[in-house]
């Protein structure tokens, strides 16, 4: 095969770090090359130079043998080099095919040809093998289905390179398998794909070969057979990788008191009839698709949406919360799915998004002093080694495994007896994602509760001590005791509605 | 960044307030010489037409005796009330006929126009130097309150230039008040900066509060409606007032109070929009404030009233003193406590606050209330001042110069961060700018486009791709390399 994009010796230098030193990527016609790398490890930089956004120092680039120096993502789009971002970049209120031609659309006598774009949207749309109706607003479908879109409109504009960064991170299973059809036609008209995710199965089911940075430095170029998993995890992450997978369930004595008790939860639309019971210290995951009733049971738990059934016991003592803040004075805790919507607080520092929880607690007119909030800030910064050179940094400019930590630290301040966590190792990297994990078990051995969740059956299983499994909003089973390697698979039996609940 | 931002304010601020009186110092000791061939220069045309005539009065007799002086002050300032605008034209044509005729008074002044700019120039590389010695220049030329403070500093200096005595400031024993223009300008200022505290707080939430100028209205209204209740028995104004003091002052206030907890319910607990539906109040605010009057304008000449916007603490004018003490409240209650925190993160992100145990509704609330409850005591100095309730106009266009203040004083409109200190700064640029173009002796036909023109060159000077190109230009002078991680 040819090569079809050839990057040499790329350095940047940002102040104090250098970015990038020396790298080389290579991309040919028709694969699909993953991008792998912890957070910071200068994937986003080394994309960012290809895109036009940073300005290289060194190093050049090839596009078909020819150098190209593109100067902003307008410019390096008409080189045809395109990029689909993680979060989706198009006007939700528009409609599909609008989407697709917005800035480039085909006019008839100085006027828009409306006729003209559905059609050719409806096109596009249809050899992606997706049935839609183009004429509808954006925000009508799955955000699989806007993820297709956005790559419609990436293809469209005649790319021969098409840059996917994290493309999968808020897909289900069956999307994804969507979107991989859609990569796969892709590769067979010959575009290069770059594919940048945290999902290494995905890596070894989608990728022909892969590049490895760490620290801004070229680790390694490997076809995607040379390699195994465990291999790949270690030349990213630069250490041995036995000692984070080894963490150690916590332990749950037999007459450990109940912490929390729901039974017949439900509210309409959203859960039907769920019943748990977690003991002190216990750890129980949540497993089951997106949108099987996971995430809604954590909120109706934490009260941030009212159940309309059931009832709810904390403690021992019965629980009739009216809104968060009512739970948080319970001591619980609720980490939840959506970071960027209702976690972080973009423009505050980590010291104000810190000690936010815990000050809503106390209650306005009672401020913690700006001493204590440096002390606590600067605790659970070295505490939960957050990358950051101080506490007065904006939240929105960490990295999403440093946000999560930050929310992490935001509830382990308020010192709770259940921590609910939805999805907290999302959009993370391996080592990020090891470490909240060890976070999640220490918490446990101390005494507090966790509910986990996570669309990741094998963290659930090698975390959880029990696994309650959700479908349709609805319990459809739980597992317990010891478990084996065939627990995921009776795991997605359950989840898919063939083996009965344990 | 919370604090060293505020920090940053509280310092800027400090510094316009050391300029101002640094500058009022030094004008003091120029007045005298210059006020003198003013006057000389008065006499003459004293005897021109009618109009001009009873202008060059009041010119004369604020320069013949110290009593006068008082009252020719006094004057100057209803000038600038839209009542009197015929006067304040004439005023403006002569004052303008006048510098024309004595053509040598600019070339005198010149002298001290390159001073302010180079006071002006030593302010800015003070604050360079003071910058790289703390490594935050970057911080303070991405700034909006650093520009506002310069372009502040830039009019106060033309001001200087167009009128030696500008920075004058005299102690009246027989009023036991202090007169000049800066105490005029922060005189005049006190109802947009009081309503633009309420204003930081709303918009800090990502909303906007547009009835604010109509509350004006209705407080004011409330107040002559209690001070001359039985209208039809006492059919002339005096010194009198016919419910106890207490309502005239209390029902205005908490009246407005309901207003605010009205829009607040709107925004809070019916999701709409805050701009639809503050628009509401702002709709009705006056007809309620003329259905309160009949639609008449009362009139007071009731003392203790009148002292609301006319009277003086320790040579203060009490609108000053009021709005100091509302700032102090507003600052202390927002950063003394956590209010402020909560409110910006509200701002920032509803959804995350309410997970993270915010009551945001109650937030919400509170700010509107505050904010109706301010732009009451707004109104009760607007009336107050003018002796009057006037339905139509009292307040009008209050809310915009608000926004105005809140904006230029460094807070964005799609919420989040808020400085206090700024929108002062910003509320007192925006009287200094109206200050100057009467001084400078433009019609009162094109003050509103020529202010307009002013605050555009301050919005610009702080615009995003402005503060970025001085930035850079800062950042490559200096050598300093500091260590940042990019991901």
């Amino acid at each position: 095969m040819s090569e079809l994009l050839e990057m040499r010796g790329i350095e940047i230098q940002f102040p104090g770090v250098k970015a990038l030193d020396k790298v080389d990527f290579t991309l040919r016609a028709g694969e699909v090359h993953a991008l792998l790398g912890e957070n910071g490890a200068g994937k986003s930089t080394l994309i960012k130079c290809l895109t036009g956004v940073n300005r290289m120092d060194a190093g050049e680039i090839l596009l078909e043998g020819k150098p190209i120096r593109p100067t902003s993502p307008q410019a390096a789009i008409e080189l045809g080099i395109s990029t689909v971002f993680q979060e989706i970049n198009l006007c939700p209120n528009l409609t599909v095919a609008e989407n697709i031609f917005v800035g480039r659309q085909p006019m008839k006598h100085h006027q828009i040809n409306w006729k003209e774009i559905n059609r050719r949207a409806a096109e596009l749309m249809e050899r992606f093998n997706v049935h839609i109706d183009v004429t509808r607003p954006l925000s009508y479908y799955s955000t699989a289905i806007q993820q297709m879109v956005s790559i419609a409109r990436a293809v469209d504009i005649d790319a021969k390179v098409l840059i996917l960064d994290e493309p999968t991170s808020s897909l289900d299973e069956n999307e994804v398998k969507q979107l991989f059809a859609v990569m796969r036609s892709l590769k067979e008209q010959g575009i290069g794909i770059i594919f940048i995710t945290h999902f290494l199965d995905q890596v070894f089911e989608m990728s022909d070969r892969l590049t490895i940075l760490r620290n801004g430095h070229l680790v390694g170029v490997y076809d995607i057979n040379q390699i195994s998993k465990l291999e790949l995890v270690t030349e990213m992450i630069g250490k041995d990788m036995n000692e984070i997978f080894n963490l150690k369930r916590a332990h749950v004595a037999e007459d450990a008191p109940i912490m929390l008790k729901a039974e017949h939860l439900g509210a309409p639309g959203k859960v039907d009839d769920v019943s748990l019971e977690i003991r002190k210290g216990e750890m129980i995951g949540f497993a089951g698709l997106l949108g099987s009733g996971r995430t809604e049971t954590a909120e109706l738990i934490f009260c941030v949406a009212k159940p309309t059934k059931g009832s709810l016991e904390m403690g021992g003592e019965p629980l009739k919360a009216r809104n968060p803040l009512d739970s948080i004075n319970r001591k619980m805790a609720f980490c939840p799915e959506d970071r960027k919507r209702d976690g972080i607080i973009g423009d505050l520092s980590i010291r104000e998004n810190i000690i936010l929880a815990m000050q809503a607690k106390r209650g306005f007119l009672h401020p913690i002093s700006r001493k204590e909030q440096n002390e606590i800030a600067d605790k659970y910064i070295k505490m939960l080694s957050i990358a950051t050179p101080d506490a007065e940094k904006k939240i929105g400019e960490l990295s999403g495994g440093n946000q999560q930590k930050v929310i992490l630290a935001r509830w382990m301040a308020t010192e709770p007896d259940l921590l609910i966590l939805d999805e907290p190792t999302r959009g993370i990297d391996v080592g990020a994602k090891a470490e909240i994990q060890r976070l999640m078990l220490e918490m446990c051995e101390r005494g507090v509760s966790v509910v986990f969740i996570s669309s990741e059956l094998e963290e659930v299983i090698r975390c959880s001590n029990r696994i309650l499994i959700m479908r349709d909003g609805k319990k459809a089973g739980e597992l317990g005791g010891e478990f084996g390697t065939d627990t995921q698979n009776d795991i997605l039996k359950i989840i898919a509605g063939e083996g009965a609940s344990a | 960044m919370n604090n060293s931002k505020n920090r940053l304010g509280l310092a800027l601020l400090a510094v316009l307030c050391v300029a101002m009186v640094a500058m009022g110092i030094w004008g003091f000791a120029l007045g005298g010489t210059v006020t003198l061939s003013a006057a000389e220069m008065a006499a003459p045309v004293a005897t021109e037409a009618p109009v001009e005539d009873a202008a060059a009065a009041i010119e004369e007799a604020a320069a013949d005796t110290a009593e006068d002086a008082a009252a020719g002050e006094e004057l100057a300032e209803v000038v600038e009330d839209s009542t009197v605008s015929l006067q304040e034209s004439a005023i403006a044509e002569h004052l303008a006929e006048r510098s024309g005729l004595q053509s040598f008074a600019y070339l005198k002044r010149f002298p001290l126009l390159i001073t302010g700019i180079l006071l002006g120039a030593a302010f800015v590389f003070a604050l360079m130097i003071m910058g790289k010695k703390m490594r935050v220049p970057e911080n303070l030329l991405h700034s909006k309150l650093t520009y506002a403070v310069v372009a502040e500093l830039a009019i106060l200096m033309v001001c200087l230039w167009i009128r030696p005595d500008f920075f004058s400031i005299r102690y009246e024993p027989s009023s036991g008040m202090l007169i000049g223009s800066l105490i005029t300008i922060l005189n005049r200022s006190a109802e947009i900066t009081i309503i633009a505290m309420g204003m930081t707080l709303v918009i800090a939430l990502g909303g906007t509060d547009i009835s604010v100028g109509a509350l004006v209205a209705v407080s004011g209204a409330l107040a002559l409606k209690f001070l001359r209740w039985d209208i039809d028995v006492y059919t002339t104004p005096g010194d009198y007032t016919v419910q106890p003091f207490v309502w005239v002052i209390v029902v205005p206030l908490a009246v407005c109070l309901l207003m605010g907890l009205f829009n607040g319910t709107l925004v809070a607990k019916l999701n709409i929009q805050p701009i639809i539906a503050t628009l509401i109040l702002m709709v009705a605010g006056r007809g309620i404030a003329q259905i309160v009057t009949d639609g008449k304008q009362y009139t007071t000449g009731y003392a203790p009233f009148q002292f609301i916007g006319g009277g003086s603490v320790l040579g203060m004018p009490m609108p000053v003193v009021i709005s100091i003490v509302v700032v102090a409240a507003v600052a202390l209650f927002t950063r003394k406590t956590a209010f402020g925190m909560f409110v910006e993160s509200v701002g920032v992100n509803r959804s995350a606050s309410r997970v993270s145990g915010l009551r945001s509704d109650r937030i919400i609330l509170i700010v509107y209330m505050l904010t109706g409850f301010l732009a009451g005591i707004s109104g009760l100095i607007y009336s107050s001042r003018i002796s009057s309730c006037d339905s139509n106009n009292a307040g009008l266009n209050y809310e915009m110069d608000a926004i105005l203040a809140v904006v230029i004083g460094g807070t964005s409109m799609s919420g989040g961060k808020f400085s206090i200190a700024g929108t002062v700064i910003g509320s007192i640029i925006i009287r200094t700018i109206v200050t100057f173009v009467l001084y400078f002796g433009i019609t009162s036909e094109s003050t509103m486009a020529f202010k307009a023109m002013i605050i555009a060159v301050v919005i610009v000077l702080q615009s995003e791709p402005v503060r970025n190109w001085m930035a850079k230009r800062s950042k490559a002078r200096k050598s300093v390399v500091r260590g940042e991680v990019h991901a």
